[in-house]
Parts: structure tokens; sequence; C-alpha cells
């Protein structure tokens, strides 16, 4: 299977690299080009003297080139892409040379690896003492942690008998303070919610920011509460509290648990920036169980995405969840027969089953920051534009982040709309609208 | 949000120390979750617990249904042909030039579209800030996009309804009811004169200069009379726009009695020996009536002051009475003018002439053979003497070149003598025929001007003076047809060296004509 154009272009890390391939995309600059159901291939002349070997495994879509852009994927593995697209004539199809060979091997060979489950066998010794090592990291770190907890609070009380008006006038200064300590910390999650939190005070554009700052403030206050008493807590939940006090799963032990069989559907993605990083959060649907799964992908600079999912796609393959008490974020750990997606066969559900949904979620992990619908029935209400009313003209509000309400009316022309973006208990985020048998994708597909 | 949250909130913005006050838990069943514990202590997890206590209870408001909407109608132009929406979103992307999208709206126009509805909200606020695209837009913006344009304040202008016009007529603001009375004007220009005139002695001077000039749309001889009452409006602005429409009318009033003033002064002379040159002889008097027409109301620059009167003059009568007056074509009448002692007035009174004929909305076709004639003069006329071609008139030959009305693009192009390149305003003519040109040109016009570019492609082989090539390639490309364009491709590209600073241009424009032959091709495929 290939992407459309616009698909394709949606891969390239920034809109230079998206014009340069582009530009690329274009028979005179290329050489041998070939196709096999797996990958393409071909060169192309830059301004060395020796060209470019680009290749992309179709499965991926993955891109490898000799160029020595840092930019993933280079302007060349986007040009290859497009040329395929507007000319597929171009391409001899054929088995692949050695260097294309070589490269489908050697990712089929990291997958496996992936897949292979067995620890590496270790001297006994040298494991005890790693152990014993990481066990001390591991306690000193949670003094810390310990000691942050109990200063945040010390520090969430003067705030309270200050008064959130009376601390206003401090400036952002207060907040990077705190933030800062809890960097010291090893708390960096809670350092960046606080820092969010503070800046919005100062937005002037922002309605009800001190309630929404008074609540974030408390979750972190029950957070901070949470780890006191971790012990109570299940594991599952421990895990949670950890994941947001900053303790990271590497993805190898993620991708150590048995994972979810099944087809996969891609159907929304947002891609911001969290402080330095760019974040993608890319919702799945699927499995054998019929759930949904969270892929967090971070970059940093002009680097691109190094796995690229397409929305409106789908594919088979394996999941790995991260352990949570409700758990959504997820690796994959196996992924093939990419296909565009031709209908949703996710059952959209209605705004009872959501809620209920919603309450279960919080009631099993109540700090749980995203939580995805796909709802459908949805009318966008004509006079009041920040409204989508269900079938029994129940109103949910529109998050105040939302940007494209006018591209939601003119989607839904007065008539019903399939929706699926975030919830937060209070109003619906879209992400992305399956409108006339496609998804189209809020980020990218709005002009 | 509860009450119960709210005060908490509120606590929490004045602060315990201030309030004096220590919250209660929360009511039942929260309560019995609640240690005993300092005040600060007790608001944030009250805070935190009722904040979840309300998501996880929300209660979607019923709220006062707002009164229905009637859904929009079903199509009744075609859909748009899926490749073709992909380019479309390619374009909107701004790495192509803004008049590629131009050339998309004109295509699916052609193919009887719609717009896919994402597209709406951007091109209806791209076309409310640059109203040229309007009149192209409306055409495919289909049902859903005049549903759409209703509901916002700032595209009324694509949801406009025959009574509208009427109401914003009556109440709306001074640019909307200018735009409703063109619209009206469009429609029923009769009506829409009489609204006018009814309204005419409450406006004020500044609005009836405002509005007067929208009798240009549909303009005819049922409104002389009001237009000949506005010549005497105290308002000067009136009065100069009022000589404008009439001057443009052919057969009006103020033509004739231009005419009338002109012919004294015109005579044909026939010498023995040379060609026949057409002689001027300057007005002497100047009077009420004369200023009452427009003449001596504007500046001719290098020109006397009664030589500026006879451009007014002749600026003022259609300028195909002078073919039937002197029984010659317009170029016949250019040569005549030629070795006149005035020739530089009758030019420029000529010129003007023309532009008012053209900008009229229903300019017939003969209105294009003298904007030709005199570029077609001017390429073969230099020095001071073609000075006398209002540049104007070459952005209105640029803006038709495309249809090549009566072969007359092919003719100027034809008119380039071999050393163009050399010439700065030839060069610069060729770039704003291309650029200005307002659709895609023929097969036959692409292939004449690549001959013609043909001299230029030797400097290709040295350093330097790629200026040629960077002005005249990029706008080419966006107009060139391309299969004509791709029969020369291979030939240019083995003609210019890899290392020619010439490459980047020539690839660009490739690329540029490729793009818009797999757009134009994208709309052909069965839908």
């Amino acid at each position: 299977m290939t992407l459309d154009a616009n698909q394709i272009l949606a891969l390239a890390p920034d809109p230079a690299s998206a014009k340069a391939g582009s530009q690329l995309a274009a028979a005179h600059h290329w050489s041998n080009l070939g196709k096999s159901d797996a990958a393409l291939w071909g060169e192309c002349q830059g301004s060395g003297k020796t060209p470019y070997k680009t290749q992309v495994d179709l499965n991926g879509p993955a891109f490898k080139c000799t160029c020595p852009s840092r930019k993933f994927p280079c302007k060349h593995g986007i040009g290859l892409y497009l040329l395929t697209v507007s000319s597929p004539a171009l391409f001899d199809t054929g088995t692949e040379p050695q260097w294309v060979s070589d490269w489908l091997n050697s990712r089929q060979a990291r997958q496996e690896k992936k897949a292979d489950t067995v620890a590496a066998s270790q001297d006994p010794a040298a494991a005890a003492t790693a152990v014993a090592q990481a066990r001390k990291r591991e306690a000193k770190r949670e003094e810390k942690v310990d000691a942050g907890m109990r200063e945040l609070q010390t520090w969430l009380h003067d705030l309270a008998r200050e008064g959130l008006a009376a601390v206003r006038s401090r400036g952002q200064n207060l907040w990077d303070g705190i933030a800062a300590r809890m960097a010291d910390a090893q708390a960096a999650p809670l350092a960046r919610r606080l820092r969010r939190a503070g800046s919005l005070l100062y937005q002037s554009n922002l309605r009800h920011a001190e309630s929404l700052v008074g609540n974030e403030l408390a979750s972190i206050y029950l957070l901070t509460q949470a780890w006191q008493r971790l012990d109570a807590l299940s594991p599952a939940l421990q895990a949670d509290v950890r994941a947001l006090l900053g303790w990271t799963v590497s993805q190898d032990e993620v991708l150590r648990h048995p994972g979810i069989e099944g087809c996969w559907q891609v159907l929304a993605q947002t891609t911001f920036d969290d402080e330095r990083l760019r974040v993608r959060a890319t919702w799945l649907y699927g499995g054998q169980d019929a759930r949904w799964a969270l892929l967090l992908q971070y970059a940093a600079g002009t680097q691109g995405f190094d796995l690229q999912l397409a929305p409106g796609t789908a594919f088979d393959g394996e999941l790995c969840f991260y352990p949570s008490a409700y758990p959504l974020r997820a690796q994959i750990k196996r992924q093939e027969n990419m296909r565009p997606l031709s209908a949703v066969t996710a059952p959209p559900s209605d705004l009872d089953t959501l809620l209920d949904t919603y309450a279960n979620a919080l009631a099993a992990q109540p700090f749980l920051e995203r939580h995805p619908v796909l709802l459908d029935g949805l009318v966008p209400d004509a006079a009041d534009h920040g409204i989508l009313r269900d079938a029994g003209g129940r109103a949910l509000v529109l998050h105040p982040d939302f940007r494209h309400l006018w591209h939601l009316l003119a989607l839904s022309g007065g008539h019903p709309l399939t929706v699926c973006g975030e919830w937060d208990g209070r109003s619906l985020l879209p992400l992305s609208v399956w409108h006339e048998g496609r998804l189209l994708n809020i980020d990218g597909d709005f002009a | 949000m509860s009450d119960d949250l709210r005060q908490r909130q509120q606590l929490l913005k004045i602060g315990t120390a201030r309030a004096g006050r220590a919250p209660a838990p929360p009511a039942a069943p929260l309560d019995a979750l609640f240690p005993q514990a300092e005040a600060e202590t007790t608001l944030w997890l009250s805070l935190g617990a009722l904040d979840l206590w309300e998501r996880s209870g929300f209660l979607p408001s019923t709220g006062p249904a707002a009164p229905a909407l009637d859904p929009a109608p079903p199509e009744q132009l075609r859909a748009c042909p899926p490749r073709a929406e992909a380019i479309l979103a390619l374009l909107l992307r701004g790495v192509h030039p803004a008049a590629l999208q131009s050339e998309w709206l004109r295509l699916l126009q052609r193919h009887g579209g719609h717009l896919p509805p994402r597209f709406l909200p951007r091109m209806l606020d791209m076309a409310t800030r640059q109203p040229a695209l309007r009149a192209q837009l409306l055409a495919v913006i289909g049902e859903r996009g005049q549903w759409l344009a209703r509901l916002h304040a700032d595209w009324t202008w694509a949801a406009a309804r025959a009574d509208d016009d009427e109401t914003a007529w009556d109440t709306g603001t001074a640019e909307q009811r200018l735009a409703a009375l063109r619209a009206w004007r469009a429609r029923d220009p009769q009506s829409a004169r009489e609204a006018l005139a009814a309204a005419w002695p409450s406006e004020t001077p500044e609005q009836r200069a405002a509005l007067l000039p929208a009798l240009g749309v549909n303009l005819g001889l049922a409104d002389e009379t009001f237009l000949e009452a506005a010549l005497d409006d105290r308002r000067k602005e009136v009065r100069t726009a009022a000589q404008r429409l009439l001057a443009s009318l052919p057969g009006s009033q103020l033509g004739q009695r231009m005419l009338a003033r002109l012919l004294p002064l015109l005579r044909v002379e026939m010498p023995w020996l040379g060609k026949a040159r057409l002689e001027l002889a300057l007005p002497e008097a100047y009077g009420a009536a004369m200023r009452r027409d427009g003449i001596g109301a504007s500046a001719h620059q290098g020109m006397g002051e009664k030589a500026g009167w006879v451009v007014d003059m002749l600026a003022a009568v259609d300028p195909n009475v002078w073919c039937r007056q002197f029984e010659r074509s317009p170029r016949e009448c250019l040569l005549l003018a030629e070795s006149s002692e005035f020739a530089a007035v009758l030019v420029r009174g000529w010129a003007l002439a023309a532009l008012r004929q053209a900008e009229r909305d229903d300019a017939a076709v003969e209105a294009q053979d003298w904007p030709g004639a005199l570029a077609l003069w001017w390429i073969g006329t230099a020095g001071e003497l073609s000075k006398a071609v209002p540049d104007a008139l070459f952005d209105l030959v640029a803006a038709r070149f495309h249809a090549n009305a009566g072969s007359a693009s092919l003719a100027l192009l034809d008119a380039y003598p071999d050393n163009w390149p050399q010439d700065a305003d030839l060069v610069n003519l060729l770039h704003r025929l291309a650029d200005k040109s307002q659709d895609g040109w023929t097969p036959a016009l692409s292939q004449r001007f690549l001959q013609l570019l043909k001299a230029i492609r030797p400097g290709a082989l040295k350093p330097g003076n790629t200026w040629l090539a960077r002005m005249l390639l990029p706008a080419f490309g966006k107009v060139a047809d391309p299969a004509s364009v791709a029969a020369v491709e291979l030939e240019w590209r083995a003609s210019i060296p890899l290392e020619s600073e010439w490459r980047a241009t020539s690839d660009y424009f490739f690329e540029l004509v490729r793009l818009r032959h797999e757009m134009i091709l994208s709309f052909q495929e069965p839908a």
C-alpha cells in the first residue's frame, strides 16, 4: 500500500523539507529507480559526486538515505515516495538490490529482537551488583522525591493562605522557582506542569484562568498525597503515580510484556510543543478486545519522528501497553500490512456511554490526562459556535484550544458528524472527523 | 460548576489568611473521605475531590434548544475529483505561487464541481481579504458554501440573496450599501438606479461620490439622464465619477459633445510626397461647458494645458468612432497620428479612451482592437513617443492576453524584434504579459513564447546574466501550456550545462509546469 501525496508530505519534519521533497519528486533527479512489495529505492543526484542512495520501507513507512541531512525523513526520502505516487511507471518492479535488502533485513532483525522477550543472559555476580546499584540509586531518588513532595505541599499551603489573586502580582518567577526545585527533586513532569499552570494566569485571553489553575494545582496536590501513601495503592496505580512524577519505563521493558494482537486503526493524531520537545500523540483503536491505545512520540528541534503513522490508515500488529490502572499508552511491537482505512469499524459511542466510560476511567486512574472518544451524531450549534449537540439536543462544549469551529460547521452543513477526539470531563477537543468515507485529521487536513 | 466548587475556588483566590475562615469539607457523600486537617489541606483536597466528582458526573445541559437551523441542501454541482482535492491541499501549504490556486478554482469551475467543504473556511477568509478572488470562488462554493457564509459576519458577501441586497441597501453600513448596490445593479440595473435616485437627495456628498461608480455595473444609455444631472453636482468627486461613467458609455451625449469639439480641430493631411498624417489644431477657448464635461480636470505630464484639453476630449470618445471617421483600422489610425506634430497627444487620448471602454464589465469584443493595436504600435516605436501609451494599458493587454482574440496576442509576440533581450522595456512587457495573465495560454501562444525564449538561451553558457531567466521563466511557468513545454523540456535541459546558474531557475520552471499539468489532468480523470 502507498500513501497519497498529502499523507506523505505530512511525514516531513518541517515545511522546508516538504517543499524540498516535492521539488525532488521529478524524474530527472533520480536514477536506478525500483520497487518491490516491501520497498522503494532510487539514487538521487545531490550536490556531491556520488548520488545518494534513498530507500523507503513501505510497511512503516520508514526511510533511509545516505545523505548527510540530520532531518528525518530527509527530503530525498519524501521526494522518492512522492515520485512513486505521481509517476509509478518510472519504477522498475524487481528484487531489491543488496543495499536495500540489507537494510530491510536489519529492520526485520530489530523487530524480531523487540519481539524477543528473553532478557540477555548475564554473569550472575555482575547482575547481582548491578541490581544492588540500581536499588541504591532508586532509594536515593525516592528520598529526593519525598523531600520534593513535602516542599511542594508546603508551597501549596502557603499559596492557599496567601490566595491566587495576591500571588498573581509576583509574576512568573514564583512559578519558575518552584518548578526548578521540582526539577532538582527529579520530578520533571511536575516542574513542567507548575510552569504551565503559572503561565496560564498571565494569559489575558483565557477565561476562568484562575479556576483552571486551581483545578490543576489541586490535582498536583492529590498527586503529592498519593505519593506519600503509595504503598496503599494498587500496583497498577502505583505505576501511574510514578510515571506522573517522572519515572520512565524503558521501551524495551514495555515490549517485554505480552502485547495485544489485532488490526489497529490510526484514528487521530495531534502534534504539539511541550517546552523544548515536540510531542506527537496518535490515537489507535482496535486489537482483539477493541480498545484504545495512545502512542506518544517525542522529537527535539527540527528532527522528525522516527515512526510514521498516517491518520486514516490501519495495520495488523501487536501493541504493548505501559503499566497503568487504565492502560492507554502503548508501544508498537510489530506492525505490518499498512492500508488505508475504508471505514471506521470502531462503534462510535453515544454520549451516555462516553460519560459512563469516563467516570469508570477516572475511578480507576484519577490523574488521567487524556481520554479518547469517538462520538457520532454530533451537530455543531449554528448559533453558539462553541457547542456540539447530540441527537437529543444535549450540549457538549468544545475545548477552548479548539481552533477549527468553522471547519466543523463546513463539514457538517447542519448534518450529524462523527468526531474523534479527547474528553476531559468538561469539554471535547476534536482531533479528527470521519467525513464522506474518509478520515480527516484536524492537524493537517484542515487547511 | 457547582456552588460547592465555586465557593472553594473563590476561597483559593482570596486566600485562607484573608478570608479568615476554614473551608468546610464537601457535602455528603464526599465528606466521609475527609480527615481532620489544617485549613489549607482541606481546601486543596476538597478542590481536587470536587473537580474529579464533577468531571466523572458530568451532565450535559440540554439548554434551550437553539432555533434549529435548516441543514444545507444537497449540492447541485459535481463533486471535486479526489486527486484534484489532494492537489489543492498541496497548493494551500503556501509553497507554490498563489496564481496556481486561482487556476485550480478555474479548473474546478470548468469541471462543474464544488469546493470540498473542508477548504471553505480558508478560501472564504482568503477571498474576504482579496475581493478580486470573490467572483471566482462564488462559482464553486456550492450550496454548502452559501449555507456556511450566512453564519459568518465577514462572509456575507458570499451569501447575498436578492432580498438581502435591498435590506442591506436600506440599513447597511456604507460599505455594505455599496456592495448591495453593485449586486443589485448586476441583477436589475433599472430598479437599482431608481433606488439610488430616490435616496440621492438625502445622501451626504461623500456617500454620493462613493455610490455613483456602482452604476458602472451594467451601465447603459438608460442611466444617462441621471448621470447628466450628476455633472452639475456641488461635489467635485461626484462630477468626476459622472464624467468617467459617461465617457465610457458609447453613444452618450457627453461623447457627442466631445466629438463635436474635436472634429473641427482634426484634419487629415495628404501631402504629394510622403505619408498621410493627422494634423491637430489646439483649441483656443475654454468655457464652463467644457469644464462641466471634465475637460482640464486632470493634469497630463509633459503636455501643455491646451494639449491636455485635447487628451481629455479624446479620452471621452469611443475610439472606434475614429476608425469610421477616417475609414482606417486602429493600427492605420496610429500610423496616421505618428508623424503629426501632436502625435503624443493623439496616442495618449486614444489610449485613455480604449482603457475606459475596456474597463466596463460588458466590454464588447471590438473594445480589444484598440488596446492590441496600441501595444503593437508601442513595440515598433522607440524613444519619447512610446511614453505616450499609459502604463495601465499594458495591464489590460496582459489580462486578456490568454484569449488571443483575433490572434492579436500572437501578432504581438510576432512583432518582437530579434534583439529584444537587449531592450529592458520589451523584456518587462513579456514578463507582464505572463505575470498578469488571467488564464493559461493556448498551445500556439506558448510555443511562440518558447521560440522567443530561445533568444536568451545562449546566455545559459555564460556566467552571470541570469536575471532574464529569473524574471521570465517563473512568470511564464504559471501560464504556459504544459504539453508545449514538455515537448521542449529534454532539448532545453540538454542545452543548459549542469553547473550553469540557470539550472535552478529552469528546474523551478519545469517543476511548476509539471505540477500544473498534473493539476489539469486531475480534473480530467473520470470522477
